[in-house]
């Protein structure tokens, strides 16, 4: 074999010699900036299909035709050199790293592209980004990051999940979350704890070993996802070894965590409450001085006895550790990249840590000069505690702290946590966060192996397979200690997910011409997913052996949860250009769904592309000004499946009745549901000008149609609801973003980026209805012809001034109709919607000799966030006999009065802090200071005479600030607006240190 | 050659992968059942018929919701002092089609699971199984649907008396997604009667499926039970009292004697873990039945010791004697000593959450006789007030010498209340509703005929079926 080969070298060889008998030979060296030499660079004589590549040495050899001029030498992330040949037969070449050119690979659907040949929207974050910002995930990087995405978190806690919604919410009651595909295979995502809120899958991926995150935002981008790309695809690429020299790079930081508070807000003094706990009993008429009035009796001596303040000592400084190792390197035969990360969480409450141990070694080996393969391997271990958060629940640090009234001491007399709080029935927090277990043991992996083939010049056969598991164990463990009755209940589960998936393509480009460039792509994709749970509630378990095995038997209640979906895809991806001026992209994809019945499992789906590269134009090429010119055009059509596993089905159950067991009909079978489908239509506009601006401005359109609704059905069918394909909505938008190189090739280099992104959503059909109250929450209407989601609330009309009692509209705002002081009466309206009008972020970066100062911002502009815990913590006396927010004491005393708050009736049952209104809505706008670093990364010279490559110091500070006027912690309320108990962000201050050698 | 050979490799490849696609798609749940498996096989047909009584205990029907109103709504309750407002529009009699029962939802529920289940019976051919087997399952199956759709046509239409032509609820005998129209009254009571006799003929004394309580299966007994309340509705009186003789001339079933009708006790109606002699036919109420309405079940909303909501009102208590043990069915509490509330729910051994609720017992049959005889009908040897008297001397009460049909009314209301039948007694005999212990704004009097005696059908229905009408008046 491997002397044919030779033989065929050496005829190609002699062949080219006669061919070019007058033909130069060249030879030289390609070395980096360091000096370093570089195998595997291109060398192409300019004009022509003549080229080689360099060796393990760097060194080359080219014939080149006497006519030629110019040598032109390419490498991944070096800049493109032209140099002109002249007379001299030994070229050496210095190739300086590209930063720019980094962009212009982009990871697309099943193979890469350039910025040149793209024809969909796509948007990119490179590592650098996300390498600074001390998260445990990349999503809580990508905020702000890329126009059209808007990342949401609800909770601020170590490793909880994020809401990414691209290009706005495309679907009501199928899944709106964005497929996530690592190394070519599609992830699992979500949240997978059973008892904790820190299962975001995506924490899985160190945010270190990521080389580039490229989000799919349109049809023609996206669809070669087909059935699963309707709200977009985030690929998500690790980094690979790089010929060349072994490097070690280490980095250690240290932070610390504080509950973000930028407004002031908290609870009230002990002299502030009393006074209000006063004055809302005088309003009922009542004396507080007279002990016999039961809860009514405030008296002031309730400030001598000796204060907490609960919020105090509930939080604490929170601290984050991270320390890392990773080695990458490689040969022309074999590359790897290897690294090793720990993190440490301690959160701003007790009871709330995360640890997490992962490794990732990534091997790729060419077994031949046609056959490459390698494995990409991720294993991880996560262990995390925490409390019941993200419910208004007496254990919940967040609310019982701003409840607790401050004579309420934290310790009994002996020492020992005071249970008797009657105000929090009877739960103390922090005797919970000490005594109660609530964790969470994820154990998970991800092995993707791959081989990609070459048999000829032209054709790649490349096949991707992936095993993603994620094993967890969980405990919830309410002790004696903790219990104010006393007795000791346990539960504990055992979770299992796993994901199988095998991609295969075939791809086979080729040029015709000389101008016409073709690609045909076939692939094929088959996905098994499989989850399991089991379960056991133990109660009245010995606290002594505090496990199922001390519980009766008969008390014992077990659980166990499954389920499997599969799906099966057939592909195929055209694209095509001219003389790298026009582009034509096009791709189709066959999807089968198990989740859908058998009269329709299988979905067909599309899309086209084209571009114009107007730069490439003659006329265009002589204006100097205009480095890039391109416009773009595409349309297709995405699928949704992202309903539960069986909703097809027609199913019995198992039932009880009478001691018997029975059979009963759970589901109606539905055998004609099918795709929820997503048509969207995209214009782009990119442009470069003067060699240091640059953008793009994108419109777009997506509507939703075949909706997977629950929708009503004759209850004489025996059930009242089917999930039948109806109705429609759209997305209309568009999106900017612009890079400026204000300072560029001195010293002193500043950078500056921003998009804007526009969203608005309309529901455009919901079948036979008109409009219906979101089941998941009730106070968000769904209404065709208004935005997706509509806050539904009576109408808060403020106080009125000569009673002091709260006052609602019973007509529209501008008709200032008669107010009514009854919450019944108040009328009921659509108030706003929690979907902001825009989203973006500004970064700017600074950077004057190893000194870099990086400014990230994220902002938000428009949609209503609702605080319900102001229903309970400025309660007007409606939750009598605890502790306020502080801003329920601008409340009314006397006639005349202007207030925001009514008059604190003890144990107010006026409903002025009723739960469906408007006052405690509010505008949701924000402007986030996410993250600032400043960093030094000492000379060159200085840190390699201690043998080191790269020295580097920094401090980052996240969540530095936010602006914004939510009557609350912080603003992020979940992308529905109605968040609540939640965990609030946090604002963290992290030094750290970065080294390779 | 080498080429084609991956080419052909590539290719079976292909093949192979698109010939197992749909075996690949197949994932079948396997926590639950399919449609097709349940009711393919006599096992699965069995449990879907056991499955069938669940809805019975629903919050809904018997196990709370349309008790309640009967009552509440007939005037033998009232909003108790300690209300907190639950069943108010019952009360007031203000019902709308936004509040109303949601007995249709769960009525059909049970129509859909044995209706399931008898069609596909038609085709089962199973080895092994009996044609008494496929009988009974089949009896039971009529007996429930007819109880389904008595429920619902005298709940949600006026009654068979004021017109069989009137508007009834839909018959439905294949349950499907579908929109189908109301069939009148009278169809509904013709299917009524036809599965009720399907059902005596197919059944025995009881069904051969062992459960906790005998008297909560169907039985041949309980669908002769129900017909002569059928009939009675119809005002066939002669058919009435045949089938009350039928029951009562059974021996199955003996009166609870007055020493024990008002205990709680085993053997008993109230608060007994089983039905005891009297009770024909009743519902199972356990915190085991995947049914359960936890704190909203029947004896939380009766009893002062769980909500209360609702008492008796004075005037149903005036109507006891002195002596008349079923006076002593009613508790006040020491914070309201002049209040009264039913103790036919006191929870089995104190657990509230637990009571069988009867739906036909043997005094009632006695009752219907009476009422059949006085309107008309003749049994040779037994006169109502025979029948009346029957009943009072196990109750501690004095014989009367004659009966008039109010006696009879009065009889009828004294020992069924709280049993869901006042509203409906008054109505299918055309009396209006006259409340004298009444705490309420509206409505404490209601005259007869009006458009009120006929719940409105829910409103989601009518939204969800193009072919379904609203009662008049709503």
């Amino acid at each position: 074999m491997k002397k044919i080969a030779l033989l065929l070298t050496l005829l190609a060889f002699v062949a080219v010699q006669v061919v070019f008998a007058q033909s130069t030979r060249i030879t030289g060296t390609v070395r980096s900036a360091d000096q370093t030499t570089l195998p595997g660079v291109s060398i192409v004589v300019k004009g022509t299909t003549t080229g080689t590549i360099t060796d393990i040495d760097g060194k080359y050899s080219i014939n080149a035709p006497a006519d030629a001029k110019v040598l032109v030498f390419s490498f991944i992330g070096m800049e493109t050199k032209n140099v002109e040949i002249g007379t001299s037969t030994v070229i050496d070449v210095v190739m300086e790293a590209d930063v720019v050119s980094m962009d212009e690979v982009l990871i697309v659907g099943y193979g890469t592209s350039t910025r040149e040949a793209n024809t969909g929207s796509v948007g990119v974050v490179n590592s650098e980004e996300l390498a600074d910002v001390p998260e445990l995930s990349f999503d809580k990087i990508l905020g702000g990051k890329v126009a059209g995405v808007q990342v949401t978190s609800t909770s601020g806690q170590p490793g909880s999940n994020s809401q990414i919604r691209i290009r706005g919410i495309s679907s009501l009651t199928a899944g709106n979350e964005p497929l996530y595909v690592v190394d070519g295979v599609p992830i699992m995502s979500g949240d997978q704890t059973y008892f904790t809120n820190t299962g975001n899958a995506l924490s899985m991926i160190n945010p270190s070993d990521i080389e580039s995150v490229t989000v799919l935002k349109d049809a023609a981008a996206a669809s070669i996802y087909g059935s699963r790309a309707a709200n977009g695809v985030i690929l998500i690429t690790t980094k690979s070894g790089k010929v060349g020299k072994s490097t070690v790079s280490a980095k250690a930081s240290y932070g610390v965590t504080s509950l973000a508070n930028d407004n002031g807000y908290g609870i009230m003094n002990p002299e502030q409450l009393v006074t209000y706990m006063r004055d809302a009993v005088v309003n009922i008429g009542l004396n507080p001085d007279d002990p016999t009035n039961g809860s009514y009796y405030v008296p002031k001596s309730l400030l001598g006895q000796p204060q907490t303040n609960w919020l105090d000592e509930l939080t604490r400084l929170g601290n984050i550790q991270n320390v890392e190792v990773s080695v990458n390197g490689g040969d022309d035969k074999t590359k790897h990249f290897t690294s090793v990360a720990y993190s440490k969480m301690e959160g701003v409450f007790y009871g709330v840590d995360y640890e997490r141990m992962q490794i990732r070694s990534n091997i790729d080996h060419n077994v031949t000069d046609k056959l490459k393969i390698g494995v990409k391997t991720n294993l991880g271990y996560i262990d995390a505690n925490d409390v019941a958060m993200q419910s208004l629940y007496y254990v919940n640090p967040m609310f019982a702290g701003m409840l607790i009234n401050p004579w309420t001491p934290m310790y009994n007399e002996d020492g020992t946590y005071n249970l008797a709080i009657s105000e929090n029935a009877n739960t103390n927090p922090r005797a919970t966060a000490e005594y109660d277990d609530q964790w969470e043991k994820q154990y998970r992996g991800l092995v993707v192996g791959f081989a990609e083939w070459k048999p000829m010049k032209g054709l790649a056969i490349t096949s991707n397979n992936s095993a993603d598991i994620a094993i967890g164990e969980g405990r919830r463990y309410w002790s004696k200690e903790a219990d104010y009755a006393g007795t000791a209940t346990l539960q504990v589960s055992n979770t299992k997910y796993s994901q199988l998936t095998t991609s295969n393509t075939v791809s086979y480009n080729t040029y015709l011409m000389d101008v016409h460039s073709i690609r045909v792509l076939l692939g094929q994709e088959a996905t098994d997913h499989y989850n399991n749970s089991y379960y056991i509630y133990s109660p009245n378990v010995d606290p002594a052996i505090p496990f199922p095995n001390t519980s009766s038997s008969d008390e014992d209640q077990g659980d166990y949860g499954e389920g499997r979906w599969t799906m099966l895809s057939f592909f195929g991806n055209l694209e095509y250009n001219y003389n790298s001026k026009y582009y034509l992209k096009a791709s189709v994809r066959t999807d089968g769904s198990s989740r859908f019945g058998s009269n329709n499992r299988w979905g067909n789906f599309y899309s086209v592309g084209a571009s114009w590269n107007a730069h490439e134009e003659s006329f265009l090429e002589s204006v100097d000004p205009i480095n890039t010119l391109k416009l773009r055009a595409s349309y297709g059509v995405n699928g949704n499946d992202n309903i539960g596993v069986y909703e097809h089905w027609g199913v019995y159950s198992s039932t009880q009745y009478n001691g018997v067991v029975g059979m009963a009909p759970a589901q109606p079978s539905n055998p004609d549901l099918t795709w929820e489908v997503n048509t969207a239509y995209n214009v782009g506009l990119d442009f470069g000008l003067f060699d240091r601006l640059s953008g793009s401005f994108e419109v777009y359109k997506r509507i939703t149609t075949d909706m997977l609704l629950n929708t009503n059905i004759s209850r004489t069918s025996g059930f009242s609801t089917l999930r039948r394909n109806v109705g429609s909505l759209s997305n209309t938008g568009w999106e900017a973003l612009i890079n400026y190189d204000i300072l560029s090739g001195g010293e002193f280099t500043w950078n500056l980026s921003a998009n804007i992104a526009h969203n608005r959503s309309e529901i455009l059909d919901l079948g036979e209805e008109e409009e219906f109250v979101s089941t998941a929450n009730a106070r968000i209407l769904h209404k065709v012809g208004e935005s997706l989601y509509q806050f539904y609330l009576r109408d808060y009309a403020g106080v009125n001034p000569v009673n002091g009692e709260a006052l609602w509209y019973t007509g529209t705002r501008e008709e200032r109709g008669p107010l009514t002081n009854v919450y019944a009466d108040a009328r009921r309206f659509l108030a706003g919607s929690p979907e902001p009008d825009f989203i973006g972020g500004i970064s700017t970066d600074l950077s004057w000799k190893g000194l870099t100062l990086s400014i990230a911002t994220e902002f938000k502009i428009g949609g209503e966030v609702i605080i319900e815990e102001n229903r309970y913590t400025n309660s007007d006396g409606y939750n009598w006999g605890s502790n306020q927010a502080n801003s329920g004491l601008d409340y009314w005393k006397k006639p005349g009065d202007i207030t925001t708050n009514p008059k604190p009736i003890a144990d107010n049952t006026t409903n002025s802090a009723g739960f469906y209104n408007t006052r405690w809505m509010y505008s949701g706008d924000y402007l986030r200071l996410k993250n600032i670093t400043l960093s030094y990364s000492l000379p060159k010279k200085l840190v390699n005479k201690i043998k080191l490559e790269d020295l580097r110091v920094y401090g980052s500070a996240v969540n530095a600030y936010t602006f914004h006027d939510v009557d609350f912690w912080d603003p992020e309320r979940g992308v529905d607006g109605s968040g609540f108990g939640i965990y609030p962000q946090t604002k963290s201050f992290v030094v750290g240190l970065d080294i390779k050698f | 050659m080498k080429r084609f050979k991956n080419i052909t490799i590539i290719g079976l490849l292909f093949m192979v992968a698109f010939t197992s696609c749909e075996d690949f798609l197949y994932q079948e749940p396997r926590l639950s059942q399919t449609n097709e498996l349940t009711l393919s096989n006599f096992d699965g047909l069995e449990k879907s018929v056991a499955a069938a009584y669940s809805p019975l205990y629903s919050v809904n029907w018997y196990g709370r919701g349309f008790v309640v109103t009967a009552d509440l709504k007939g005037g033998n309750a009232k909003l108790s002092p300690i209300s907190s407002g639950r069943f108010t529009t019952e009360y007031l009699w203000s019902n709308t089609e936004d509040a109303t029962s949601n007995l249709w939802a769960t009525a059909y529920v049970t129509i859909a699971r044995v209706n399931n289940v008898l069609n596909a019976l038609e085709t089962l051919e199973e080895p092994g199984i009996t044609e008494d087997q496929i009988n009974e399952l089949k009896g039971e199956c009529f007996f429930l649907r007819a109880i389904a759709y008595h429920d619902l046509v005298r709940l949600y239409a006026q009654q068979y008396s004021s017109g069989a032509g009137n508007p009834g609820v839909p018959v439905v005998l294949v349950t499907e997604i579908g929109t189908p129209a109301r069939n009148t009254v009278g169809e509904v009571y013709d299917q009524i009667v036809t599965d009720l006799k399907a059902a005596e003929s197919l059944l025995g004394p009881s069904v051969s499926r062992v459960g906790t309580d005998t008297k909560a299966f169907a039985s041949k007994y309980a669908a002769q039970a129900l017909l002569a309340r059928v009939y009675l509705y119809m005002e066939k009186w002669q058919d009435a009292a045949d089938y009350a003789s039928l029951v009562i001339n059974s021996g199955a079933y003996s009166l609870t004697p007055a020493a024990e009708f008002a205990v709680a006790s085993e053997g008993g109606i109230w608060g007994a873990a089983v039905g005891g002699a009297e009770t024909i036919f009743e519902v199972f109420g356990s915190e085991g039945n995947s049914t359960h309405g936890n704190w909203d079940v029947i004896s939380y909303i009766l009893s002062p010791d769980g909500y209360g909501d609702v008492g008796a009102s004075m005037d149903l208590i005036d109507l006891y004697e002195e002596g008349d043990v079923r006076g002593n069915l009613f508790i006040n509490t020491p914070d309201y000593p002049n209040d009264f509330w039913t103790l036919k729910y006191p929870g089995k051994d104190g657990n509230l959450r637990e009571d069988n609720i009867p739906v036909l017992r043997l005094a009632e049959m006695y009752l219907t006789r009476a009422e059949a005889i006085n309107k008309g009908a003749s049994i040779s040897g037994v006169s109502a007030v025979d029948d009346i008297n029957e009943v009072r001397s196990n109750r501690g009460a004095t014989p009367k010498t004659n009966v008039t049909i109010n006696d009879i009314y009065a009889e009828r209301r004294m020992e069924l209340c709280f049993e869901g039948h006042h509203l409906f007694d008054l109505a299918r005999s055309k009396r209006p509703l006259q409340r004298n212990d009444y705490s309420g704004a509206l409505n404490k009097d209601v005259p007869f005929p009006d458009y009120r005696w006929a719940m409105p059908i829910p409103k989601a229905e009518i939204d969800a079926n193009v072919n379904m009408v609203q009662n008049d008046g709503y």
